[in-house]
């Protein structure tokens, strides 16, 4: 089958299976998935449905138990551990729901890490992409500051501004404002808004709906698929019987 | 109170539900204080022990120098005699002399140590007779010398403590004595407490020191005595010094003009315990400071487990504090539990050091040869309690401070990273245990080299094959009998028909034996290279023909001594080349006149007929010195050397063809039928002799070794503990960066450079320590110097190499981190 060229990641047929003491749990069974240059995908689903597996697998963090992906057009499904590494650090930007930021690192060091991974890269270069990316967030001014010293919403802004240092090709985000008040979440989801206007291709895990339809799709998952809106609203309806 | 109670509860509690970390923090300490108490323990039977007699930091023991500064072996009747008059400062001062003579009781007898003193020695001691009294300045008179006062040891050997003992008699060296009276069980003077030298330790008597008119003049050669004195009361050492060095500057000045011998010009002294102890006082500290350096390890690798529970306990302590627990509450907690493991850890370390004590009391009695028995006692266990407890306030002062200032409690924290502080405060510990650990290594490391240097000295001499016997003379046997015709001769003679037996010598010395060993100083008239009139100060040895066949040394000059050479034919002497050197720069030696040892005969002066190869003489490590070796066969009773050499101390050198230990028991047999006297001599091969010369080194090696292995470990271990937990708080980071692109290769290095980091930093404190402290170690030193750069870099390469090893594990956990199993955890 002949993948259009906007598309970045192409999915098709994509499984994972946990195996724990004999027992199999299906957290993905069969998931097509398409995400064009651009798009500004979200993912969303009740608790457990294998938003954040699927998020894993699309940042080579983890490895399918069956199906293909294709990144850029080229099979990642079994690449070895380095291989991945150096994608992971070329082609993806991840920003976490508790941002992940080092304590022992200033905001600047932070931002820098992921460019310290892509052998060759001049200092000058690294400073460069470093203040474009912190002037991007708004938060150039807090270069020297240890994450301790920031809010919360200040450091999910750097973990972003860390994810975009490497020029990534797509930002995945992992619930984003999980750890964040509604004010700081918001800013957060503007800062999200604006980076997409300007041209990056996003895929966000959130469980929450208003934030989900600030996304140009919705993929909606339960139970491991991915299924429409209207099957999706039938299926929660269905368990919340189930379970009155 | 309850409250403690309850917290140490609690500790135990804590301590069973960790028993990983309670052997490990036991074992650890233990190790440290063990080491101490051990060391403790031969300190305070060395240095600490009490003396027997009274007050006896008052005692002196005053030392002569002559007007070039050389230091003089005692002191002459006529001197002592001014100072008893008018010396301000002292109270008393006796003046003794000591000699090996043979005692004779009923139809036994051995050989004891014979102390000839002035009459007021025991009361300068200030100790009195258990039995009967002791002698009186009237005794000291020539005729009335013949009492005698003995030790416990011979009252309880031979009169089994029959109190009637006094009046009885006994003979020393054959001559009649008297018995007025017996001393205390523990006394002796001097002063020997070891059991190495059986003789001397428990054997001595004591009897007047004969005043001969001879001796009371500056007429002759002077006879030099020991000094002992006592300071009056409240005097110090300084004052005593001071008054005695302006009298000695007094009476020199009245010494008869034309006085041919080196006048006493100046005084020093020392207090008798400082005397009895400084031979061992500065290796005795240097290994004391091994081992604190060991326990200062242990503590601080304790400290850094007890700082990483407490980190871990971070937030029960925020909940105790939230909950009302004082600052001073939670810091008693944390103790409780460094309390807890360095109270059973002391009990561990109690056994290790008597173990360890029990494996080096050999080695130690056979090096330290004032000490009788070395045990561990009340004294050593009393200071062992403090220490325990000094051990748990060092172990958990910082874990302690880290708990009383834990923040009341917080929420979830966003951050990957542990707190700076703690870190910082675990790194600075372990920098300080590889810096503690370096100086020990490098200690360890000089001792090695010392070691091997010495085995690999070039001797110049063959030591396989040999076996050497030493003995003391008896020489009351032979007083008016040639030794060398009566004894020698037949000596050599049976032992050459031995089987298997290639040569036989006997010599007053054999090389690396420190048992007996005559200096000769012959003082010149004016300042002269040439021997004939210049101060002549050498080793002087007498030996036979074979010496050279039995221990194979070259001659660079002329010959050895030969058959030829008898009391008939031209006295000879061989040198070294130190005393050729020394005495004929211009290399002519061959034939050059010595003095002439014949007293009261026309005899030509001796001649140098060989220059022999510098031997080693008492110890490997001394330096070789000038040597005069005269021929045992041209010596008859009446020459001045006679009494000196042949008539005391003899070894029997003895080259076999076979396995010498096979010998052992013919050559014993052989003595005890020449000499009954001669059956329980030392008779051990040569080979012995060289190991035993290297005792010093070896011991301390040992010690060192053991040391530096130890803290080598615990520094190793303690290193890969922080790295692991250090790694295991990273957890989180290590996945982020792996997320962020990281490869498991930049992990590696992230915790391999730390480690590498705090490697450095350890080392080089521990370089700078090493410089510091090396001079202490350098009297152990051989053709090393305790800078040696080359022990330095090796010490370091392995520690670093072994540092990285242990750091590669934790390492390399970190590396294989999954991101994903550490990232879904949120």
């Amino acid at each position: 089958m002949a993948i259009a060229e906007q598309s970045l990641i192409h999915i098709e047929a994509l499984t994972k299976v946990f195996y724990t003491d004999e027992i199999e749990t299906h957290a993905l069974s069969g998931i097509h998935l398409n995400i064009d240059r651009g798009e500004y995908v979200a993912i969303s689903g009740p608790s457990g449905c294998g938003k954040s597996t699927l998020l894993s697998i699309l940042g080579l963090l983890d490895t399918p138990s069956g199906g293909s992906y294709l990144l850029n057009t080229r099979p990642v499904e079994n690449l070895s551990f380095a291989e991945r590494s150096r994608i992971r650090n070329q082609e993806i930007g991840f920003i976490f729901q508790s941002f992940n930021l080092i304590g022992d690192l200033t905001v600047y060091e932070n931002v820098e890490l992921p460019l310290t991974y892509r052998s060759g890269m001049p200092a000058a270069e690294r400073k460069r992409r470093v203040d474009e990316s912190l002037g991007r967030v708004g938060m150039a001014h807090r270069l020297r500051h240890y994450p301790s010293q920031l809010s919360g919403g200040q450091q999910q802004r750097v973990a972003v501004a860390r994810a975009l240092a490497g020029s990534p090709s797509i930002l995945l985000a992992d619930e984003p404002t999980g750890n964040l008040d509604s004010r700081n979440g918001e800013a957060v989801m503007e800062l999200l808004k604006e980076l997409h206007k300007d041209g990056a291709t996003i895929c966000m895990v959130t469980h929450d709906p208003r934030f989900a339809k600030l996304a140009d799709r919705e993929v909606h998952l339960f139970d491991g698929q991915v299924v429409s809106e209207e099957d999706l609203r039938r299926k929660l309806a269905a368990e919340r019987e189930l379970l009155q | 109170m309850t409250n403690l109670l309850n917290d140490l509860r609690y500790a135990l509690r804590q301590l069973r539900k960790s028993p990983g970390f309670a052997l490990t923090a036991i074992l650890i300490l233990a190790l440290g204080i063990g080491a101490n108490a051990a060391m403790f323990t031969v300190l305070n039977a060395v240095l600490l022990r009490p003396l027997p007699y009274a007050n006896v930091n008052r005692l002196i023991v005053p030392t002569m120098f002559d007007n070039h500064g050389e230091r003089m072996y005692g002191a002459g009747y006529p001197d002592i005699a001014e100072w008893q008059k008018r010396a301000h400062t002292l109270s008393g001062i006796a003046y003794v002399t000591d000699e090996s003579r043979f005692m004779e009781v009923a139809h036994s007898g051995e050989s004891v140590s014979n102390v000839q003193s002035s009459a007021n020695l025991f009361s300068v001691l200030g100790v009195q007779p258990q039995i009967g009294r002791t002698y009186s300045l009237e005794e000291q008179s020539p005729g009335h010398e013949h009492v005698v006062v003995l030790s416990d040891a011979l009252w309880t050997k031979y009169f089994h403590r029959n109190p009637n003992v006094l009046g009885q008699t006994i003979k020393l060296d054959g001559d009649s004595y008297t018995v007025i009276g017996v001393m205390p069980k523990a006394f002796s003077y001097p002063f020997s407490g070891g059991q190495t030298r059986a003789s001397a330790a428990d054997s001595q008597v004591w009897a007047p020191l004969p005043l001969k008119p001879d001796v009371m003049t500056r007429a002759g050669f002077p006879s030099f005595y020991s000094l002992i004195a006592r300071l009056k009361p409240g005097v110090s050492m300084n004052a005593a010094q001071a008054d005695l060095n302006n009298l000695q500057h007094t009476i020199a000045k009245e010494y008869p003009a034309g006085y041919q011998y080196p006048v006493p010009t100046s005084v020093q002294t020392q207090s008798y315990r400082s005397q009895l102890t400084r031979q061992y006082q500065p290796s005795l500290l240097v290994l004391e400071a091994a081992c604190l350096m060991l326990w200062l390890i242990a503590c601080a690798n304790v400290a850094g487990l007890l700082l990483v529970r407490a980190s871990a306990r971070q937030r029960q302590i925020a909940v105790r504090a939230a909950l009302g627990a004082g600052r001073s509450r939670l810091v008693w907690q944390s103790l409780s539990e460094g309390l807890l493991i360095s109270v059973v850890a002391s009990g561990v370390g109690i056994g290790l050091a008597a173990v360890a004590l029990r494996v080096f009391r050999h080695a130690l009695l056979q090096r330290i040869d004032i000490v009788r028995d070395i045990h561990l006692n009340w004294p050593v266990v009393f200071a062992l309690a403090l220490f325990a407890v000094l051990t748990a306030v060092v172990c958990g002062i910082l874990p302690a401070l880290i708990v009383s200032r834990i923040p009341a409690l917080q929420q979830g924290n966003t951050q990957i990273s542990a707190g700076r502080r703690q870190k910082h405060l675990r790194e600075g510990l372990i920098v300080f245990e590889i810096a503690l650990s370096l100086t020990l290594l490098v200690a360890c490391g000089l001792m090695l080299r010392t070691l091997y240097d010495l085995r690999h000295e070039p001797l110049g001499i063959r030591t396989d094959h040999i076996v050497t016997a030493n003995f003391d003379i008896p020489s009351y046997e032979y007083r008016n009998a040639n030794v060398v015709a009566q004894l020698y001769q037949p000596m050599l003679e049976r032992t050459r028909h031995l089987p298997d037996v290639r040569a036989a010598s006997l010599s007053t010395t054999v090389p690396l034996d420190d048992s007996f060993f005559v200096q000769l100083t012959m003082y010149g008239k004016k300042k002269s290279t040439d021997p004939r009139n210049a101060s002549v100060n050498a080793e002087l040895g007498a030996t036979t023909a074979d010496m050279q066949r039995v221990f194979g040394f070259r001659m660079l000059q002329g010959r050895f001594f030969n058959a030829q050479d008898t009391v008939t034919s031209q006295p000879v002497i061989v040198v070294n080349q130190a005393f050729a050197k020394a005495y004929w720069p211009d290399g002519r030696v061959l034939g050059q006149p010595f003095t002439n040892w014949r007293t009261g005969k026309k005899s030509p002066r001796a001649i140098v007929a060989g220059v022999m190869d510098d031997l080693p003489q008492r110890s490997l490590a001394n330096k070789r010195g000038p040597q005069v070796l005269i021929c045992v066969c041209q010596l008859e009773p009446e020459d001045t050397f006679y009494d000196v050499t042949a008539s005391h101390h003899m070894q029997l050198a003895v080259r076999t063809r076979e396995n010498p230990e096979v010998v052992i028991p013919e050559i014993r047999t052989l003595l005890g039928q020449l000499a009954p006297q001669l059956r329980g001599i030392k008779i051990e091969t040569m080979d012995q002799v060289v190991e035993d010369s290297m005792g010093d080194q070896n011991l301390a090696a040992h010690l060192l070794e053991l040391f530096g292995g130890t803290a080598l470990i615990i520094t190793l271990a303690g290193l890969y503990g922080s790295l692991l937990y250090a790694v295991s708080l990273r957890r989180r980071e290590m996945a982020v960066r792996l997320a962020m692109g990281a490869q498991r290769g930049d992990i590696l290095k992230i915790v391999l450079s730390r480690a590498a980091i705090l490697l450095v930093i350890g080392l080089a404190a521990g370089t700078a320590i090493s410089f510091a402290t090396g001079r202490y170690l350098q009297s152990y030193l051989y053709r090393v110097h305790s800078g040696d750069p080359a022990t330095l870099l090796v010490a370091c390469l392995l520690f670093l190499t072994c540092g990285l090893l242990a750091a590669y594990l934790p390492a390399r956990r970190a590396a294989m981190t999954e991101p994903i199993e550490i990232l879904r955890e949120e």
